[in-house]
């Protein structure tokens, strides 16, 4: 006999059983008990949340024929109610829109939309995925929609409404399917478990339920999964080593390493439980999991609902919670969402993995990019840094050999997720007094350089000190300060890459009078001929004339360049370092050619000086 | 008496049938997630695929040189310019990613390649995966893997888990191709071959291609042939073909597929779009066929002067099966012609198309242009049948979109011989 999956043979029957969704279901039966039924209803939601067979159960209660007009107890038992479940109601059409996508499977349902129900009270078309018709298919139902025949309801289901037509929006009466609590899926999986002679222990379910991320669809896959193995008695243990999850204990641990700022204990932690064969985009899922829970901790207190962390004693998170900053710990999530990201797209990506948690582990050593660029607007200093992030976290386990903070202004509230900066000059910061800019504090024996923590953006914008730059002016820049205006560029084009790629090539040499020159090297010379069709020339023409606030001509020079970015002597030669920034990359592991692109690859703003400003990474402090 | 359908309605009943089966993808270049760098995906690899960058070194004044200096968002940057910006979209490369766009719910147009980034920065590889396979409508897929590739090698050896939709060939491009330079190689993974191929070299490489085969689990074994093959001869390719892949591909019945008439490297300066095409002699496949009745082949040809003698020589050996319309002749004026001649010649006894697919979303349009002929050549076929009087039923019609599709394939591999 063929099985039947959890996720279908415990489907919620009718409105009472929906899960999560009290909100929605008591509203359409009151809906439906004083005949208030609209005719096109839109759920919105995540995956897994109900939509569907809320969906079903209205049309259940709109057709069941245990009662002569709808109900919102529909009986389940009629041969309308049962052919629903089955899915194979020759009235109630399901359709996946991400199938039929095109406008004609839109015109067919119109055509037979206008033919009465074969057998039931309403014909109720569920079209699910419905975010992926195109354009032309919903302006086909836009009519329809609105004014159906008055035997045909529509209901229109989706994962991302922000796609569905605003003219669709408004003919539909919306609804928004929650995430389902993690605890009340534990409670159905209890039951399920319970029905299915299976013990469960309950950090086992809560374990299974947070893994559905809210999708009770997911986590009754999973458990089926976990059945299939035959187990009689689930536990967290065994689902830990089921799904591949790192121990909570071993997590724990981890936090802590890094909490004290202990980067061989951080990195040799990691390590071990990567050993069991733990993939690093897995583990950092669960480093996230676990600081989150720290965050909820120490903004909602111990006591919160919130906070889901089985096999771990609560004092003992509570106790760990205390150590870190909310701000740490807000920014520390961002940096492994974005780590996450990279990793997918990195060939380094155990690099990458060590890269960040270095970078957390030494996060008292950074401060913000927005106080650093505030200073400087202010004509502080540009070299800084010092316990901003953490202002909280305990500095005492850093090693002997670290750098002490540069400089340690009283510790402050860190900003949630503002990007962090180690310490910065250079050529991109090499302005003159009186500019806006500053001079590098003679006093700090840093060389001058540029480095950026963190960036959880998704595009590469330089963000420049606003004495430089001033966006609400039409970003009017100073002319005469060539590495702000060529960054402006950068910025003005973000929409036209293509145009960007071929300037990258080369280099602005400044203005020759009222025009800009650009200069390529004559292996480049191509891109010249490139830029001067199809009317690149003229849009980045005007793009100029807006950044400085006059109109400019521009001039392409083919001049010998070097083929290389120009060579930053070893640190420790501050003076020499004008030529292009330079990263100091954080102490700790050797600074391989991978952990250099990692470095690079893991923010844009690095990335930004590195291939823009010409700098490069020399080493680690 | 069953009451004859009108056309509009075979018509309808082909599209639903094609769109609505799901493929068994014979031959692709996808990988799993947990593969690593092998999986490509995202609108900068679709866009820096070689086809497009042949295309924009043409229609560009980039020089070679230049080219290959920028990185590969700078590569995609320009090619979207070039293609999509400062000209129509028109080639079928371009098409496939408009389709793409489209199908995954961005708005195609030129200003968009900034928000095509963005949403694929948000995807997740797993999940993207599934939708991708979904909107495709692919139910298995066949990687191509290289065991002689060290990390492809070591990613195998590890025994990671693969994805049960994904299966597994093994690609001997190097073992049949790469004599005597591919010894060394094999003698690094401790094969005890030497550059003469005598009896003892040719029985490790029967030890190699069965041990892989079965790490694997691999479906059939794959080679890509230059037109200028040769079967038979006294070169070496012979010889592993006679005395190694065909004893084992017989033993464990398995198909050898050759995908023949590829010219290597015309144009070194493009690089991977360097490779072009020539007519091969239909002959060598007649005879590898007639040769070795006990052996299943899998053939596909890449000029179009060869898809007529190869359809016809089909015809004469039950041991051949036919499939897609590879690399240059996926195109659809190529694709429609071929689908209606091989039906023609074969009824339905081949594969129509395979995806080809290296990055995993041009799946997508792959199918999608792909289906539509398909459907197109199906149904003239169809109302030809109606017109000579016989009666066309919803399910023959359902039952041909599955044999093209999936089941051929399928049954091609479990038939014995």
């Amino acid at each position: 006999m063929s099985y039947t999956v959890l996720a279908r043979r415990y489907r919620s029957g009718n409105f009472d059983q929906v899960i999560g969704q009290s909100h929605i279901a008591q509203t359409l039966k009151k809906a439906i008990a004083t005949g208030r039924i609209a005719h096109a209803y839109l759920f919105c939601g995540t995956r897994g949340t109900g939509k569907t067979s809320t969906a079903r159960i209205l049309a259940k209660a709109l057709n069941c024929r245990a009662d002569d007009k709808p109900t919102p107890e529909p009986c389940g038992v009629c041969a309308s109610c049962q052919a629903v479940a089955r899915g194979d109601d020759i009235d109630v059409i399901e359709i996946d829109a991400a199938s039929n996508t095109g406008v004609d499977n839109i015109r067919e349902l119109i055509e037979n939309s206008r033919y009465r129900p074969a057998i039931s009270r309403f014909k109720v078309y569920i079209i699910d995925e419905v975010h992926m018709l195109s354009k032309s298919a919903f302006n086909a139902l836009l009519k329809t929609l609105e004014e159906p025949p008055e035997h045909v309801k529509f209901i229109l289901a989706t994962t991302e409404p922000e796609k569905v037509l605003p003219t669709i929006l408004s003919r539909c009466q919306r609804y928004d399917f929650r995430n389902i609590p993690t605890r009340q899926i534990a409670g159905h999986l209890k039951e399920i478990c319970a029905s299915e002679k299976i013990g469960a222990d309950e950090d086992a379910l809560l374990l299974v339920a947070k893994a559905g991320a809210g999708s009770m669809r997911d986590s009754l896959s999973l458990l089926d999964r976990l059945l299939s193995a035959g187990e009689q008695h689930l536990t967290a243990e065994m689902i830990e080593q089921l799904l591949g999850l790192p121990r909570s204990q071993a997590v724990f641990e981890l936090v802590a390493a890094i909490g004290e700022g202990d980067v061989g204990e951080t990195l040799g932690r990691s390590q071990k439980i990567l050993q069991t064969g733990m993939m690093p985009d897995t583990l950092a899922v669960a480093v996230i999991d676990h600081l989150r829970n720290l965050l909820i901790l120490r903004t909602c207190g111990k006591d919160s609902e919130l906070v889901e962390v089985p096999g771990l004693p609560p004092d003992e998170l509570a106790r760990q919670s205390d150590q870190f900053d909310p701000g740490v710990l807000a920014q520390d999530i961002t940096i492994l969402e974005e780590l996450r990201r990279q990793m997918r797209q990195s060939q380094a990506g155990r690099a990458l993995f060590d890269a960040t948690l270095v970078r957390l582990a030494l996060a008292p050593q950074f401060t913000s990019v927005s106080e650093l660029l505030n200073n400087l607007s202010a004509g502080g200093t540009p070299v800084m840094a010092g316990p901003v992030r953490a202002a909280s976290r305990p500095v005492v386990a850093q090693k002997k050999n670290d750098p002490p903070a540069l400089i340690s202004p009283p510790p402050q509230p860190a900003p949630m997720v503002e990007p962090t900066v180690m310490a910065i000059s250079g050529a991109e910061m090499n302005a003159a007094p009186g500019s806006g800019a500053v001079e590098p504090d003679e006093d700090d024996n840093l060389p001058a350089v540029g480095k950026v923590w963190d960036g959880p953006g998704p595009l590469p914008k330089l963000e420049l000190p606003s004495a430089r730059i001033n966006p609400m002016a039409k970003t009017v820049v100073d002319a005469s300060d060539s590495d702000a205006v060529w960054c402006a560029v950068k910025t003005q084009l973000q929409d036209r890459p293509g145009i960007w790629s071929l300037l990258a090539q080369g280099r602005f040499a400044g203005f020759d009078d009222s025009r800009a020159v650009i200069q390529f090297a004559p292996s480049k010379a191509t891109f010249v001929s490139m830029l001067e069709k199809n009317g690149k020339a003229d849009q980045l023409r005007q793009v100029l004339s807006d950044i400085i606030g006059k109109k400019v001509g521009i001039k392409f020079d083919v001049v010998d360049l070097p083929e290389t970015p120009i060579p930053v002597e070893e640190a420790g030669s501050p003076t020499t370092a004008a030529a292009g920034a330079t990263v100091i990359a954080p102490p700790g592991p050797r600074l391989t050619q991978d952990l250099k692109d990692s470095l690079r690859d893991s923010d844009a703003l690095i990335r930004c000086i590195i291939e823009d400003l010409g700098g490069e990474i020399i080493k680690v402090e | 008496m069953t009451s004859k359908p009108a056309a509009a309605e075979i018509s309808r009943w082909v599209k639903d049938a094609v769109e609505q089966t799901a493929v068994y993808d014979l031959h692709t270049h996808l990988y799993p997630p947990n593969f690593g760098k092998f999986m490509l995906w995202g609108i900068d690899e679709l866009l820096t695929y070689h086809y497009l960058i042949a295309e924009t070194i043409r229609a560009s004044d980039v020089t070679y040189d230049a080219f290959w200096s920028m990185t590969q968002q700078q590569q995609a940057d320009l090619i979207w310019q070039t293609l999509f910006v400062d000209h129509a979209p028109l080639s079928e490369a371009c098409r496939g990613i408009l389709t793409v766009l489209n199908k995954l719910g961005l708005e195609p147009g030129p200003d968009g390649l900034r928000e095509y980034r963005n949403f694929f920065k948000s995807q997740k590889p797993e999940a993207y995966l599934d939708r991708v396979f979904k909107l495709a409508n692919v139910h298995t897929c066949v990687m191509t893997n290289d065991a002689l590739d060290p990390s492809e090698r070591e990613l195998w050896l590890s025994g990671t888990p693969i994805d049960p939709r994904f299966k597994a060939v093994l690609r001997i491009d190097p073992l049949l191709l790469g004599w005597p330079k591919v010894a060394d190689t094999m003698r690094g993974f401790g094969y005890e071959v030497d550059g003469d191929l005598g009896a003892g070299s040719l029985k490790e490489i029967r030890r190699f291609l069965a041990e892989w085969i079965d790490r694997m689990k691999a479906v059939y074994v794959a080679v890509s042939l230059p037109a200028t093959w040769a079967y038979p001869d006294d070169g070496p390719t012979t010889k592993v073909i006679r005395e190694a892949v065909l004893p084992v591909t017989r033993e464990k019945n398995l198909p050898f597929a050759m995908m023949i008439g590829v010219t290597r490297q015309v144009n070194p300066q493009l690089r991977l779009a360097g490779d072009s095409v020539a007519k091969a002699d239909i002959g060598n496949v007649e005879r590898i066929c007639r040769e070795n009745p006990g052996n299943k082949f899998m053939v596909t040809m890449l000029s179009r002067e060869n898809q007529h003698e190869l359809a016809v020589t089909a015809r004469k050996q039950r041991n051949l099966f036919l499939f897609g319309c590879w690399w240059f002749l996926n195109n659809p004026v190529l694709i429609e012609e071929m689908t209606r001649m091989r039906m023609e010649l074969l009824g339905t006894s081949f594969v129509p198309q395979h995806s080809d697919a290296r990055i995993l979303d041009q799946m997508i349009y792959k199918w999608s242009h792909s289906r539509a002929i398909i459907a197109k050549v199906l149904t003239d076929k169809f109302n030809d049948l109606a017109t000579a009087g016989w009666t066309v039923t919803d399910q023959q019609v359902k039952q041909t979109a599955r044999e093209l599709l999936t089941d051929n394939f399928a049954n091609f591999l479990e038939r014995t011989l």
